[in-house]
């Protein structure tokens, strides 16, 4: 098994190279799964995506913060199953307010750049997650959780 | 549509082939253009193996099995383990319908003649390597259906323990690693053997082998070979053993000698040569470059060597040295050893002045470590035979659970359960009668276990504490059932042909043999260490300075010689008196291991080991790693610690299950959770870094998964 410190930068790989997730969120005990573009700040504090203002993600993001993320290494092959690291992670979403967003987009345009016209829209929402924990699972079936202390 | 060749015959092969042929049939396929005679052949090329394993999935439960844990994390026993799932893959999976018709077609001239069933791996027999004996060979296979089995155990082969152990040299990968398969009319030979062009120890010596009749013998080590040195400028004869040897001619010798130098000239470097004589005719059967393995540290005992595996090769014993070393521990170490123990304690160590106490002492810790020596060097090889019957036992039978063996091994009364089972009764006395005469009979039959460096029967209070918890607990039903096990080692026996049937049943006596040692060595060690023991003791009670626990042996040799020496006392020393198992366990301690950096904090959550004893448990966790945590421990607790030692055995039947550090289907651990029932899992890596006394955890048997929940769940 890994060091914390192996974790984490294989974390971090995983992060810079997968470009979606999986985000789940939910509204009146209904869960809902979308695939979004996404950047991870190299802490592992802070995830970002966009979306339109009118979605159904968005909407359950207003009523209900609380979310779960999906990022995973798997190549649709058989051998996943043995060599495919996921990762779920649990935080909180929230719209980047406008101070904070000159310092923020440049992170998540780094990595997609194809998305500036999308973030540029005057509808659409650019979106922060403040990473509680990860659950992170290898090798089949070993899972260990890094939490992020005081976030508890 | 298939680009290359499924199958090709040995004069069809050329250099261009090394990568779906291997070296054996490559270098075969040289010799035989050469001239020189080679058994007619057919090589089932690696593309048929890469086919086979991924279209019937293997590829990925291969991945999956390898996969469980980080390599450098798994010992060599689940090496074994893994190896042997492995090899019950091959068994038990047919080959794709179009594959079988394929081969059936492709060998059809081999339908009714005996064959020899070789691996020819691309690594093994090149200039760089020489991996002798890492994958099998079959002989004398008669039949299509025997033919079509024995192919797919030599690919199985490509993942035996010993390739396993070097898989990063081997650079095994489960979906892009290939074997090929030679196949071989059998030469039934009356005279075979090994010539080396190079004597390893005297570059100007070639040395001859020879056996008669097959190889086998030789390479088994059943036969004692005779043998030549001659001269490797002129193949004069220089001497023999035995020296008055006719078991080859002159003629012959020289004959063989030439065929020596020729191959090495062949290939550019000095040969082992295998040969046989079948009639007249001197036919090779394999050449490969002459290496050998040697430890890199000479002088270094090889379980203490920074490279271990040569020592893990060296234990997979032969059936022929297995049952010799089962006679020779049974007659000879196990009496010597409880001998030993108690002409120590005969000894009154009460009687010597200081100085003569020093010398005891510095005496017994050498003792102890001649016996440890050959606990590593006789008794651990020994385990081999437990393994040596899974394997044999799988060929046989074709059990769906490959290790259904194991149910057959339990058959002999094992110590340590009844050592369970008086344990028991004396509670249940001493709580009737709580007087120091029945504590006394009581300390006077189990005082001699050992623990973390401390002799048990000295904890008296401990044990007090013991009994009474003992005496009240509900220890679980063993799991015997002998008319179930007479059964099926029955079943086992009959499979054999009548003439192979006491072969089958000395078989079954040494693995039972090798079980029964496994659950009960270190006791027999445990009863020297315990006189090293009483004299450290006594040591510490005449220093009588409120250190004295701390110091090790070395310092308490010096404090009995010099009164004026002050010791300097470091941190608590783990080794220094304990060559058991620990050795073998390269990363025992890691204290780098983190599990909180800045304000991010490491748990685990689950965990994956093997499963080595089946069913499900859940309660708190208990970390025994000292006395005090051996004694606390409850009923319905989990026991977890780095590795199950026969000294603490008594505490398991209190167990709900086990959890262990170290890895085996067959380790001590593993071995007793079967005999209780209890669920267990071994090879849990970091279990101790992440399992806290208290914890709930939930254990899993049947998948290997140990299940560590929140403290608020």
């Amino acid at each position: 098994m890994h060091n914390i410190d192996d974790i984490k930068q294989s974390l971090r790989e995983l992060l810079s190279r997968q470009y979606f997730m999986a985000l789940a969120t939910q509204a009146n005990g209904q869960p809902h799964a979308s695939l979004v573009a996404f950047a991870a700040t190299d802490d592992l504090e802070y995830f970002y995506f966009a979306t339109p203002r009118s979605t159904r993600k968005y909407a359950n993001i207003t009523q209900e913060c609380r979310v779960s993320l999906l990022i995973d290494n798997r190549g649709n092959d058989i051998k996943d199953i043995a060599t495919a690291m996921g990762v779920t992670v649990e935080g909180l979403a929230q719209e980047v307010t406008t101070g904070e967003r000159d310092s923020t987009l440049p992170i998540y345009l780094e990595k997609n750049p194809a998305m500036k016209e999308f973030v540029q829209s005057p509808h659409t929402v650019f979106v922060k997650v403040k990473v509680l924990r990860y659950r992170i699972v290898t090798q089949f079936q070993n899972v260990v959780t890094l939490e992020i202390a005081g976030s508890k | 549509m298939n680009l290359t060749p499924d199958l090709l015959q040995l004069q069809e092969i050329n250099d261009s082939h090394h990568r779906i042929a291997g070296g054996k049939a490559v270098n075969l396929a040289r010799l035989q253009a050469q001239g020189f005679d080679v058994s007619p052949g057919s090589c089932v090329t690696t593309p048929v193996y890469i086919r086979y394993v991924n279209e019937t999935g293997i590829a990925s439960r291969i991945a999956i099995e390898l996969n469980r844990k980080f390599q450098q994390d798994m010992r060599w026993e689940e090496l074994w383990d893994a190896a042997l799932r492995i090899r019950h893959m091959f068994m038990t999976t047919p080959f794709p319908p179009d594959m079988e018709v394929m081969l059936q077609n492709a060998l059809s001239h081999f339908q009714s003649i005996p064959v020899v069933i070789r691996s020819s791996a691309a690594e093994e027999d090149s200039a760089r390597h020489s991996f002798a004996g890492m994958h099998e060979s079959y002989v004398n296979i008669l039949g299509m259906e025997e033919i079509l089995e024995h192919i797919r155990l030599v690919w199985a082969s490509l993942w035996s323990d010993r390739a396993l152990l070097y898989r990063q040299e081997l650079n095994l990968t489960p979906d892009e690693s290939g074997i090929a398969v030679l196949v071989q009319q059998w030469i039934d030979s009356h005279i075979s053997g090994v010539a080396f062009e190079q004597d390893p120890t005297s570059p100007d010596r070639a040395i001859i082998e020879a056996v008669p009749g097959q190889n086998q013998a030789l390479v088994d080590g059943s036969i004692e070979p005779h043998r030549w040195f001659l001269d490797n400028r002129d193949g004069r004869i220089l001497s023999s053993v035995p020296d008055d040897s006719r078991l080859l001619s002159p003629n012959q010798l020289s004959r063989i000698y030439a065929v020596t130098q020729h191959c090495s000239r062949l290939f550019g470097s000095p040969q082992d040569v295998e040969w046989t004589f079948f009639q007249d005719t001197l036919y090779i059967l394999q050449s490969r470059p002459i290496t050998t393995l040697e430890t890199e540290h000479p002088g270094e005992t090889p379980w203490e060597a920074p490279d271990k595996r040569p020592w893990y090769l060296s234990l997979t014993k032969s059936f022929h040295h297995l049952k010799k070393l089962k006679v020779h521990i049974e007659e000879q170490l196990l009496p010597q050893m409880d001998r030993q123990a108690e002409e120590l304690a005969a000894e009154n160590l009460e009687a010597l002045d200081n100085n003569s106490l020093a010398n005891e002492l510095h005496r017994r810790r050498q003792i102890y470590g001649q016996w440890a020596e050959t606990y590593h060097s006789q008794l651990i090889p020994f385990a081999h035979g437990a393994r040596l019957f899974g394997q044999v036992y799988n060929d046989a039978m074709k059990p769906e659970d490959p290790f259904a063996f194991t149910r057959l091994l339990v058959a002999t009364n094992m110590k340590s359960l009844a050592r369970n089972r008086r344990l028991q009764q004396l509670a249940k006395d001493y709580l009737a009668d709580p007087s120091q005469g029945l504590l006394d009979k009581f300390l006077q039959e189990f005082g001699d276990l050992t623990y973390d460096n401390a002799r048990l029967g000295d904890q008296t209070d401990n044990w007090k504490r013991w009994l009474n918890r003992l005496a009240v607990s509900q220890a679980p039903e063993e799991q015997l059932d002998i008319s179930a096990i007479n059964r099926l080692t029955q079943d086992f026996i009959d499979r054999f042909p009548p003439e192979k049937r006491s072969f089958a049943e000395e078989l079954i006596d040494i693995a039972r043999a090798s079980y029964m040692l496994r659950d009960n060595d270190n006791i027999h060690l445990a009863k020297i260490e315990s006189r090293l023991i009483d004299a450290q003791n006594l040591a510490r009670r005449r220093i009588a300075s409120y250190f004295a626990h701390q110091l090790d042996t070395d310092q308490l040799i010096q404090c009995l010689r010099d009164p004026h020496y002050i010791p300097t006392i470091t941190t608590r020393r783990l080794i220094i008196d304990e060559p058991l198992d620990k050795h073998m366990i390269p990363n025992l301690t890691h204290p780098q291991f983190e599990t909180q950096t800045d304000e991010f904090v490491l748990n685990a959550r689950q965990i994956r080991g093997q499963p080595a004893g089946t069913g499900l448990a859940e309660g708190p966790a208990r970390i025994v790693s000292d006395t005090e945590s051996l004694f606390s421990f409850k009923q319905g607790e989990i026991l977890v610690c780095d590795a199950i030692d026969p000294n603490m055995t008594f505490i398991v039947p209190l167990a709900a299950a086990i959890v262990e550090r170290r890895g085996g289907m067959l380790v001590h651990g593993a071995i007793i959770a079967r005999e209780y029932g209890l669920p267990c899992v071994t090879g849990v890596p970091n279990a101790l870094d992440f399992i806290q006394t208290g914890a709930r955890l939930t254990v899993d048997g049947y998948l290997g998964i140990v299940t560590i929940h929140d403290k608020d769940s």
